[in-house]
Parts: structure tokens; C-alpha cells; sequence
């Protein structure tokens, strides 16, 4: 082939001058003996105009780590010295690039045939956009492998091109690259995935398939475990495609966040709600989650039921709204001051107003719960309907008031009606004791009988007139002090000595207790006692005895007698006012002993009761308390 | 001194007419010589120991026996008005009353009450206690007879 023959210099400079590679040649003084275009498009000025010893004034040079290089020990000054220097990366700095230019650069000495350095030729390239990829590349890299997220980075046909340690270890390697190494089948086939329901999951529609197949962000909940039989994890998948300019997918971008920890610890808190819940709901008395604003958060079925609305209305309502008026500023008070901490429960007897309008009464017992830094949640109430324990008690209460005031009333009549009747009968009976005293003989035999009956009339009346003073008397007398019943009884003795003697009663008596009581009225109570066995005996020579005997911290006195005894068929009736079991000409008397000395008893807070067999005798008892303890 | 021969003068201060008849039945059947004048409340008595008004030719008693129970003014009232009067002070006050209240005793001798009886039920011992009074105030103790 016959070709003219190229000048060499021609082709030099026509290399020079087509290459994208900046080309600078110095002399050993800095001079700059050629620069080729492209030197000038990468610096952005003639070198021509800059001999290098102007350039430390110019320009400013550092290393890729940052640290400054002095003009003598850039590549091209290395090159002056005999050094040959390759792609030695420093970025420059100069009014025309302010933000800088990475460069490499390479240079090496130029000698003649003695060896001597007569130039220095430099070639550098501008390396920046690499340079920032890089850098980039490093960042990005730091932060994938520092999350515990695992992320990896599939290509098209499902490869992995990149993994981060979170992805490894989940996967069971040691490192990333050992990840990206494996086979793509056998990653997969150390998994078994199911869906949430425990379904096997199709590796298809695993979101990084799916994000390869187009979907933009697809993400998925799934269940998985390392086979055979691993424990079961749960996971947030999800995926993106990278796409190139023209929307081509280049990789697909899988992030694993796993949420076992959550899963675990949301169902145990589902399955303690569950059972809380089940209580809650379930409760034989009122449950409430009252809020800070006093409306009702929360309430269970038989809370809804006990105030009559139903959840949905008490979740618009405050617990002020449903209290009845009256105990409304108490319980608002409380809560203030629950609310600034002052108070922590509160336990209280309330009422509610119903729906209907009803007034119940409630048993609430509320603790302020707080949150972790300690401000407060909500009011956790626990409420019990006590409405029937109130009403009875009210009930009782009412009725013992009734009662206590029906007694007074009683005694007050029985006071004012003796007092009152007194007066007349004083009339009638000072008259007729009169015409008795000034006629008697003078009129006609029935006249004289007549003002007889009269006479004996009034008299009977005056007596139960007194009685009924003194029963009426017995419900108050004396306070009590320590009563020796033992003197006591010597005084019942020496008051019915006359009819003890005239009866030729034989009275047997054991040491009696000293007791807490109204000493006249333990003189009255004996009397009765005694004067009756005395009364009803069968014949001439009664014996009677007097005990007593201890009994669960009382005293049980005893009066038994060997008389006419009582039919228990009258026992009940035996204790009433005026009630007599025999006519007075067999036994005298109003038929107010026995009613007094019940009275009397009770008013000691005593029981009095008999035994009794007629024809053989009757024991009445009655029992009091101890004197013990009481200062003398 | 020298006794004046001259009834002994009694005031009755009794609401009740029975009672009051019934005291000088009690007194004749006792033997008991005197003149008694009856006044059937606290205010009439004060008036007629004061000689006012209708009472002003009243001769001032020896003796007054005084109910308790009184209206207008009650015998406590007229007791104390009689013992708080330097002029009527010096006249023995019998307190003769239904009532045997404890209190009722204590109270009237607290007012100075010469004497506090409770009138008997029974008739024969009523004769006895009106006898009593006349053996005791009208024969026994001397009576202060002259009249400042």
C-alpha cells in the first residue's frame, strides 16, 4: 500500500489538540512551553499566561484528604524533580472554579541524552462527577449498613446486587457479599413466608417482584421463618423501583422491617384488653373511665343499665351532669382536687340522677390513673348500685325515729293523762268518801251500797292511775351506777317482811352480783318479783329462791317459786299493762307488776323471760349486765 | 300583849270549786273553827292580799293556804310575790297541791314556803292532815297579831 508518508509533528499536534486529556509541558524554570487545548477548556485559563511560580499566588491545591499541596509538590513540579507521578487526585481551586475541579493528574520528567531533566509533561483529566458518585456511594453505603432495616437490591432477572448487613444476618451470612454470592433460589428456599392469616406467600408477589413488574410502591405484611422450624416472625415488606431516564427499571429495592417485637407484644396487650374487656363488660357492678374533663371515656354494660343511658350517650356526658345537685360541689371539689394532685382515691356514698329522672344511690370508689411522667390519664371508678341497702336504711332509720318519738308521745300521754285525770277523781272521791262519812245510814241500804261501789270505784281507779304514772316513770328514772343486788334484796325483804311473815315464806338466797343499774328500780324489779311469788302461792309456807349465774358477760338472776305456776299459754300476755290472769277478789292487784318489770329490764338493756309449771311452780329470770369496769 | 279574841282568818287560793268546797267540809268534819276566804287565781290573790279594787275591805289572813296549780298567775309566782312583800312576808304560806313531783317540793320551799302538804286521797286522813294544820299553825305556833 503506497501512502504518503505523515509528518510527524502534524500528527502530534493534531493528537494534542483532538484529545479530551489536558496536556501542559513546563521547562525546569516553570516556563510553560506548550499547553494543548484541552488543558485550557479543563483549568478554564491560559496556561500560557500563569507561569508556575504565579500559581501559588493564583490558585490553591489539596489532596484528596483535604490537606493543602504546595506548588513544589504538584505532579508537575514531582515530574521536574525526576519523579514519575500517575493519577494523583487534588482538586484546584481558582477564581474561575470556585467550588473547585477534582483532577487526576500524572506527569513524569523529560530528559535530553545526557540525562538531564529539560522539561516535564503533565496529563490530567477533570474527575469530579466521579468523584462526588463515589463519595456518594460511601455515604449512602455507611447509612444502608447501619440501619437495622434489611435492604437489598434485586436486578431484573431477581438477583441481589446489593445487601446490608441487617439483610445478611436475617438471611443467616456472615456478610453482605457472601448474600449477594448465593444462588437466588437457595436464599429463598432457607424462608418459609406465609400471608398474616398463615397462608404459604407466592414468591411472585413478594414487592420486590412486584415493584420489578412496574407497581410503584407495593408493601406487604408477612409472616416467615427460617425452615424447618424456626420461630414464626413477622415482617414489613416493602419495595421500589430505580428507573433509568427513559423509565426503564434497572433494580428493584426491598426494605424488611421486622415487627415481631410489636406483633408479640400487640397481641399480648390485645389478649390482656380481651380479658379486661371480658371483666369490664361482664362486672356485677359499675366500671367507668372517667376523662380529665369529667366526661365518660369508658363505661361497662352494667354501669349503662345502673344509670340508664346507653354508652354512646354517657360518652357526651360528664359525670357532674348525672350527679344528683345536692352532692354535686363535693364531688367536683374532689375531683379538683385529685386533679392538682392533692388526693389520690376517693371512696364516697353518692346518688345519681337515672335517665327517668330516678334518684339512686351509689357506693363510688375512684383512683386518678397517670401516665408514665405522672400526669393525669383518667379517673378509673368502680360504682355499685346501693340503692335498697339505703332505702332499708333509710326505712329503719325513719321507723326508729317513729318509734323512739311514739314512745315519748306515749309517756307523755300516760303522764298527762294520770296528772289530768287526778283532779276530777280527787272530786269524786273526796265526795263520796263525804256522803259516806256524813249518811252512811242516814239514806236507804242501796244508797249506802251505791257510794260503796262509788268509793271502791274510784279508789281502783286511783290506783291504776298511780301505776300507770309509775309505768309511764320507768322508761326514764336515774342513771346507773353499780348496784349491789345483794343489798338490794335485803331491802325487798324488810319491805315485804309483813306478808313474808304473814305467809310464813321461806326465802333461800345465794350471793347476788353487784350490777349496772337504777338502784330503785332494781328495788321495784325484786319487789315484783318476789311480792308475786309471795301472792300466788298454793298454801301457807311458800319457799322461794333467789340466784343468779353468770352467763356470756351478763348476769341471769333467777326468782323461783313452788306456786300456783303460770299455764304457758298466757306467758306472752303476762307482760302486759293491766293484763291479769286472775280476778281480783282471788289475787289483788292492777296487773301492773309484771309490765313494770319489763320496763325495767329492757330499759337496762336486760331480757326478762320465765319457766313455769303449773301447779308446781314458776322461775323468773331476767338478765343484766356485768358492773365490771365501771368505776365506783 | 294580849291574844285578840277574833276568828282565825284564812285565804284559800284554790281554782277548783270542788277542792274548795271540799276543804271546808274537811274542816267543819275536823272541827275547826275559822273564817276561810276562797280566790280562784294568783292575780285575785295578790289583789286581795294587797287590798285592791273589790278586796279593799279584805282583812289580812292569818294563814294562807296556796294551790300550785293556778290560773292567770301560778302559785309559784304568787309565793314568790307574797315572800319577796315586807308587809305580807311574815304570813305563813301553806303550799297544798296534788302534785308530789319532787321538784315541785323542793321549789316551793325554795320560794320560802312555809309548808308543803300534799293533799291526802283518802278522806279520813285529809281530816287528819287539816287537823294537823290547825293543831300546828293555829293553836300550836303563835301568829305575830300585830299589824305594823
Amino acid at each position: 500500500v503506497e501512502s504518503r508518508r505523515l509528518d510527524q509533528t502534524e500528527l502530534l499536534n493534531f493528537i494534542l489538540e483532538s484529545t479530551d486529556e489536558g496536556i501542559v509541558a513546563i521547562d525546569p524554570e516553570g516556563r510553560i512551553l506548550m499547553s494543548n487545548p484541552a488543558s485550557e477548556r479543563i483549568l478554564g485559563f491560559r496556561p500560557f499566561d500563569f507561569p508556575v511560580r504565579l500559581w501559588g499566588e493564583r490558585f490553591q491545591f489539596f489532596r484528596q484528604d483535604g490537606t493543602a499541596c504546595p506548588v513544589e509538590e504538584l505532579p508537575l513540579a514531582k515530574g521536574l524533580q525526576g519523579q514519575v507521578v500517575k493519577e494523583f487526585r487534588l482538586r484546584m481551586v481558582h477564581p474561575e472554579r470556585p467550588q473547585g475541579v477534582w483532577l487526576s493528574v500524572s506527569s513524569r520528567p523529560m530528559k535530553d541524552e545526557e540525562g538531564r531533566i529539560v522539561a516535564a509533561v503533565t496529563s490530567f483529566r477533570e474527575i469530579s462527577e466521579q468523584i462526588r458518585s463515589e463519595l456518594e456511594r460511601r455515604e449512602y453505603r455507611v447509612i444502608l449498613e447501619g440501619v437495622t432495616e434489611a435492604i437489598t437490591v434485586q436486578d431484573p432477572t431477581g438477583r441481589l446486587v446489593f445487601a446490608n448487613d441487617a439483610a445478611a444476618r436475617i438471611c443467616g451470612f456472615d456478610s453482605p457479599e457472601e448474600l449477594i454470592g448465593a444462588p437466588p433460589g437457595e436464599v429463598l428456599g432457607r424462608f418459609e413466608i406465609t400471608t398474616e392469616s398463615g397462608d404459604p406467600y407466592p414468591p411472585e408477589r413478594l414487592p420486590g417482584q412486584r415493584a420489578l413488574g412496574g407497581e410503584d410502591r407495593p408493601s406487604s405484611t408477612v409472616r416467615w421463618r427460617t425452615r424447618p422450624d424456626g420461630p414464626w416472625r413477622w415482617s414489613r415488606v416493602s419495595a421500589a423501583p430505580v428507573r433509568d431516564g427513559e423509565g426503564k427499571i434497572l433494580f428493584a429495592v426491598n426494605f424488611w422491617h421486622e415487627t415481631t417485637t410489636e406483633r408479640i407484644s400487640e397481641q399480648a396487650l390485645r389478649e390482656s384488653e380481651e380479658r379486661f374487656r371480658a371483666t369490664f363488660e361482664q362486672a356485677v357492678v359499675g366500671f367507668a373511665q372517667v376523662g380529665t374533663d369529667g366526661r365518660f371515656l369508658r363505661v361497662n354494660r352494667k354501669l349503662s343499665e345502673m344509670l340508664g343511658y346507653s354508652e354512646e350517650e354517657l360518652s357526651s356526658r360528664t359525670f357532674g351532669e348525672l350527679t344528683f345537685p345536692a352532692d354535686r360541689d363535693r364531688d367536683l371539689g374532689v375531683f379538683r382536687r385529685m386533679l392538682a394532685g392533692e388526693q389520690e382515691t376517693y371512696t364516697t356514698e353518692k346518688r345519681y340522677i337515672r335517665r327517668n329522672g330516678e334518684v339512686i344511690w351509689a357506693h363510688l370508689m375512684t383512683r386518678l390513673i397517670r401516665d408514665d411522667g405522672g400526669a393525669p390519664r383518667y379517673f378509673a371508678s368502680v360504682i355499685q348500685d346501693i340503692t335498697e341497702r339505703k332505702r332499708a336504711e333509710q326505712a329503719l332509720g325513719q321507723r326508729t325515729e317513729q318509734l323512739a318519738r311514739s314512745n315519748e308521745e306515749l309517756e307523755q300521754y300516760a303522764t298527762v293523762a294520770s296528772h289530768d285525770l287526778q283532779e276530777p277523781l280527787r272530786a269524786v272521791s273526796g265526795y263520796a268518801q263525804l256522803l259516806q262519812r256524813r249518811y252512811a245510814g242516814h239514806l236507804d241500804a242501796d244508797a249506802d251500797r251505791f257510794i260503796g261501789y262509788i268509793v271502791e270505784g274510784v279508789q281502783r281507779m286511783w290506783n291504776l292511775i298511780n301505776d300507770l304514772l309509775a309505768y309511764s316513770r320507768a322508761g326514764r328514772g336515774e342513771s346507773f351506777s353499780a348496784v349491789s343486788l345483794d343489798l338490794v334484796l335485803d331491802r325487798v325483804l324488810k319491805n315485804l317482811s309483813a306478808s313474808i311473815q304473814e305467809s310464813q315464806t321461806v326465802v333461800s338466797r345465794e350471793p347476788l352480783p353487784v350490777v349496772l343499774g337504777d338502784e330503785g328500780q332494781m328495788v321495784q324489779l325484786l319487789q315484783n318479783l318476789v311480792g308475786n311469788a309471795i301472792r300466788f302461792r298454793r298454801g301457807p309456807g311458800p319457799k322461794i329462791q333467789v340466784s343468779a349465774t353468770p352467763s356470756n358477760g351478763r348476769w341471769v338472776v333467777s326468782v323461783k317459786d313452788d306456786g300456783i305456776g303460770i299455764d304457758p299459754a298466757f306467758f306472752d300476755r303476762l307482760f302486759v299493762l293491766f293484763q291479769r290472769l286472775h280476778s281480783k277478789e282471788e289475787y289483788p292487784g292492777t296487773g301492773i307488776g309484771l309490765a313494770m318489770s319489763k320496763k325495767i329490764v329492757e330499759r337496762h338493756g336486760g331480757k326478762i323471760w320465765l319457766e313455769s309449771d303449773p301447779g308446781q311452780g314458776s322461775t323468773f329470770y331476767f338478765s343484766l349486765p356485768d358492773a365490771k369496769g365501771v368505776e365506783r | 300583849m294580849t291574844v285578840e279574841e277574833r276568828p282565825i282568818e284564812i285565804l284559800l287560793v284554790e281554782d277548783n270549786r270542788a277542792d274548795a268546797d271540799l276543804l271546808t267540809e274537811v274542816m267543819k268534819e275536823a272541827k275547826v273553827v275559822n273564817r276561810m276566804s276562797v280566790v280562784t287565781d294568783g292575780v285575785e290573790a295578790m289583789s286581795y292580799l294587797r287590798r285592791r279594787g273589790r278586796y279593799s275591805k279584805a282583812v289580812r289572813p292569818d294563814l294562807i293556804l296556796l294551790d300550785l296549780k293556778l290560773p292567770k298567775k301560778d302559785g309559784r309566782e304568787v309565793l314568790a310575790e307574797i315572800k319577796k312583800d315586807p308587809e305580807l312576808r311574815r304570813i305563813p304560806v301553806i303550799v297544798l297541791t296534788t302534785s308530789r313531783a319532787e321538784t315541785d317540793v323542793v321549789k316551793s320551799y325554795y320560794l320560802h314556803a312555809n309548808c308543803y302538804i300534799s293533799k291526802p286521797v283518802d278522806l279520813d286522813r285529809y281530816i287528819e292532815v287539816v287537823k294537823g294544820i290547825e293543831d300546828f299553825w293555829l293553836s300550836i305556833a303563835r301568829l305575830p297579831t300585830a299589824r305594823p
